[in-house]
């Protein structure tokens, strides 16, 4: 990874015009602005970098429980808007490494984790969104309702965009009930083989889990696989996820989902091999072999390599593993949209951020 | 591309077309080309000057090369049963039929997507799909003729996307012909990518930035049951409360679909399914799920509507039944005919719980200006769909109908919703644009589109008020036409 420097000022803007003053100023004076929680493009920095912190912008601007959706400023932090929404029975079911992260930075960072498989990305959730570019432009896009397809839609975007292409300000989410109850089985195989063998099974299974994750190391694999419901159902899936999986060892937990999602949260800093999830099992043996064992989300295709030997060197393994089955790595530290030079990408980029303002490209520097 | 140059279709870069898709797969007589004059959407017309049904992303690239070369403009089409105008060819130039582009490429049931030509009709997906225990969740009502290039160019919703979610959630890649003729593929059906998410963008652009020619979408497996229920009221303002109630008690239908009066009594007479005549407004109501979890759902849904004011909640005993009604529900259109000469099927959303006042609002909008109005709708979104009745033949009725339309749009936008949920911008509602976003926010979005179609030679008029074209400005709306209801 190229050097970059360390933010040298901060700033707390309490209002969008203060987030358009420090970036108009930072485009005049060719300074750059970090969003702060936002891991920004891997290329060299040769200026002045102001972190901005939304911490101080973090209202709840509109909160009509009863339809589901919610609007706030961009620093709320994860955890608090989760709580907000969880009095009203409701959530936002994503997971986050870091719930004291604001909203906006989350949105940015695209993050995801274990409950993916059921509830899909920030994608399917921000259906409003206020931003202001790298030219102190504030502009919007979709609305409030939780149906809507005028205009193009700059929500999806901006989502995972980190922080490229502009400084989110304001958020609209569609939302979803809270579940009643909730099991998290861990199923334990002899090797991925068998593992490979229940994922099968389990493609066609009549439960509907919303997690479905793996874990793979020498001499043994698991699968951990979450449902929601009332209990009955829950009940009841585990029954048939047991019968589909035909494992040699099952271990139900109650209502631990919440903990097993944020205890994935460390990951966000490995690379991420993404795999056809039919690829997952045969992936997660090759990483064996090349010194690593693997965890990740068998029903997305997404696994996280980490190093059991001398030998193991966890990106460069994914990335023979990701090159030999046709899947892609992606990882916080070296991957970044910015850093995808097809010419759609970099035409974005010089529209949004002209000065370079937020992709640090160095000064003088062609994309 | 300027807004003032008139484009020129010369019998050379016809002779070129020709070369690419051979003779017999070009119009250009005035009398063939008519049929391609307007989408659903009638009300604003303008001919093409050539048609071309190509059948292979290879030919796309080509024709629109041969576009750039000579400056013609050039506007996708799939079935053309857009409602807002996308199939326009605003000034003229080529229209790229996709619709022989037909072949499903490639089924992957186990890593849950196919790969779809964009000219493949909606339900002939879900067809091939049957019996392997998944289908496509977006269903259009128009799901028999239109094409999944369409839906995804209009970003389509349908009856179950409340629970499953429109086309963009269904939709993982996308290869498309650029505006310079080159064919790119954004996304893919590996889980993360290394760019930003394009696809998502793409997705709802209509047609404006460039031709789809082939897509990834997901599949889904189906659920293990259903139940589908009519719920008949005897007021509207209690069957929107109730709407209103089932989704604010945290419960996610699979469908929740309104109808009012005057649809239901328009449906019995072409279906005779045995709706109560009498009722103001019914429910049509499903959730799937779980064989453990759908009675106990089902007899919520049964007790918040009787709270409300339900006088009947019947519950589908039979697939058969479950399948009139659905059958009823989807080809609602059918029977308008029967209600009046004309109609205009209108596309506004509001949120969910601000239902009864549009309601109310739209009744008053009927009386005030003497035009009858039916309701068929996705209810659980919010999303209207009120049908405007009259005589085209009555210029003045005309016009009481486009100020009605106008108003309970404006409405929506008061209410906190959009002008469309589903049909698109198009041509229809450039004007409202303005009035849903700044300044800044179109001149962004005009950014937007000119980072994929910089010269404007791709679809132009259509969605944005500043979207360039060629050599004819935005024709005003001066009759709403006969179009299809949901
Ligand atoms: C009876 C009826 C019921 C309907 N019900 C619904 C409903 O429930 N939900 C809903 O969302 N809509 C509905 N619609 C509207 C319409 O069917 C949808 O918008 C549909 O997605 C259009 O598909 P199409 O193939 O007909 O596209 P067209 O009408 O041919 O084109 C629509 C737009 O897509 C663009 N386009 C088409 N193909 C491509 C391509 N390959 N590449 C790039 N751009 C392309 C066109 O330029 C145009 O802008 C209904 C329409 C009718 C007539």
């Amino acid at each position: 990874m190229s050097s970059t420097a360390a933010p040298e000022g901060w700033l707390r803007p309490n209002s969008v015009d203060e987030v358009v003053r420090a970036i108009k100023s930072a485009a005049e004076n060719s300074t750059a602005i970090q969003l702060r929680g936002v891991v920004p493009a891997d290329v060299p920095v040769q200026r002045r970098v102001t972190s901005l912190l939304m911490d101080d912008y973090k209202a709840v601007v509109d909160y009509p429980a009863r339809d589901m959706t919610i609007t706030v400023q961009a620093g709320l932090h994860v955890c608090e808007l989760n709580r907000i929404l969880a009095e009203e029975g409701q959530q936002l079911p994503i997971d986050c490494f870091n719930p004291a992260m604001g909203i906006g930075a989350v949105i940015a960072s695209d993050e995801s984790g274990p409950r993916r498989f059921g509830y899909g990305t920030l994608r399917d959730y921000v259906i409003g969104i206020e931003a202001v570019d790298g030219q102190g432009r504030i502009f919007h896009a979709g609305g409030r309702v939780v149906k809507n397809v005028a205009g193009y839609d700059l929500c999806r975007l901006l989502t995972g965009s980190r922080g490229a292409l502009a400084a989110i300000t304001q958020v609209t989410f569609r939302l979803k009930p809270r579940p009643v109850s909730s099991r998290l089985s861990v199923f334990t195989f002899a090797d991925a083989n068998k593992l490979q063998q229940a994922l099968e099974r389990l493609n066609t299974t009549e439960a509907t889990p919303v997690i479905l994750d793996f874990a793979v190391s020498e001499g043994t694999a698991e699968l951990r696989i979450g449902v929601e419901g009332a209990d009955a159902s829950c009940d009841w899936q585990i029954e048939q996820l047991t019968a589909d999986c035909q494992a040699e060892e099952v271990a139900t937990e109650q209502n631990s989902i919440a903990q097993y999602c944020s205890s994935f949260g460390y990951r966000w800093s490995c690379p991420a091999v993404s795999v056809l999830p039919s690829q997952v099992a045969t992936a997660a043996r090759m990483l064996l072999k090349r010194g690593c064992v693997s965890v990740g989300h068998a029903g997305t295709g997404i696994l996280y390599p980490s190093r059991i030997s001398e030998v193991g060197e966890p990106r460069d393994a994914a990335i023979e593993v990701a090159a030999e089955l046709g899947g892609s790595v992606t990882s916080w530290d070296h991957d970044h949209p910015a850093c995808s030079n097809t010419p759609l990408t970099q035409r974005l980029l010089n529209t949004f951020d002209p000065h370079s303002v937020f992709h640090w490209k160095p000064s003088g520097a062609e994309s | 591309m300027s807004t003032t140059e008139p484009c020129v279709v010369t019998p050379e870069f016809l002779r070129e077309l020709a070369q690419i898709v051979g003779t017999e797969r070009l119009l250009d007589s005035k009398d063939e080309l008519l049929v391609y004059e307007c989408d659903g959407y009638v009300v604003e017309k303008s001919v093409p000057d050539v048609v071309v049904f190509v059948e292979s992303a290879a030919e796309v690239s080509a024709v629109v090369k041969a576009c750039v070369k000579y400056s013609v403009p050039f506007v996708p089409r799939g079935a053309g049963t857009s409602l807002a105008g996308g199939c326009l060819p605003v000034g003229g130039g080529v229209m790229i039929s996709l619709t022989r582009m037909r072949q499903i490429v490639e089924i992957n049931l186990r890593d849950r997507f196919a790969i779809v030509e964009p000219g493949v009709v909606n339900l002939n997906l879900s067809r091939a799909l049957a019996g392997s225990g998944f289908h496509y969740a977006p269903d259009p009502s128009s799901q028999g003729a239109c094409t999944i290039g369409g839906n995804v160019a209009t970003n389509s919703g349908g009856p179950h996307t409340l629970k499953y979610g429109v086309t963009v959630n269904h939709v993982i890649g996308v290869e498309f012909v650029n505006t310079e003729g080159d064919i790119v593929r954004l996304g893919g059906p590996c889980g993360r990518q290394n760019d930003f998410d394009m696809t998502g963008l793409f997705v709802g652009s209509e047609g404006t930035f460039g031709v789809v020619t082939k897509v990834w979408v997901r599949i889904t497996r189906n659920p293990a049951a259903y139940r589908t229920m009519l719920a008949i009221f005897d007021s509207v303002d209690d069957c929107s409360q109730a709407i209103s109630n089932i989704i604010g008690a945290g419960i996610v239908p699979a469908a929740l679909e309104m109808m009012d009066k005057g649809i239901v009594g328009a449906l019995e007479e072409a279906f005779q399914f045995g709706f109560p005549l009498d009722a103001e407004a019914v429910l049509l109501i499903e959730v799937d799920g779980l064989e453990v979890a759908v009675d106990d759902e089902a007899q919520t849904i049964t007790q918040l509507c009787t709270d409300t004011g339900a006088r009947e909640v019947r519950l589908s005993q039979t697939d058969d039944e479950r399948a009139l009604l659905w059958k009823c529900r989807k080809q609602a259109f059918g029977a308008i005919g029967r209600l009046s000469p004309s109609y205009c099927t209108q596309d506004g959303v509001v949120p969910r719980t601000q239902l009864p006042q549009i309601l109310k609002f739209i009744a008053e909008v009927s009386e005030r200006h003497d035009i009858a109005v039916v309701n068929v709708f996705h209810a659980g979104d919010g999303n209207l769909h009120p049908i405007l009745l009259f005589d085209e033949r009555n210029a003045e009725q005309v016009q009481r109908v486009m100020k009605a339309s106008d108003e309970i749009l404006e409405k929506c936008i008061e209410l906190g919703g959009s002008v469309t949920g589903e049909h698109g911008i198009g041509v229809e509602k450039i004007s409202f644009m303005n009035r849903l976003f700044t300044e800044t926010d179109l001149e962004v979005m005009e950014d937007v589109r000119k980072t994929f179609n910089p010269s404007g030679i791709c679809s132009p008029g259509k969605l944005l008020p500043t979207a360039g074209a060629c050599g004819m400005e935005h024709i005003e709306r001066s009759h709403p036409g006969r179009k299809a209801a949901m």
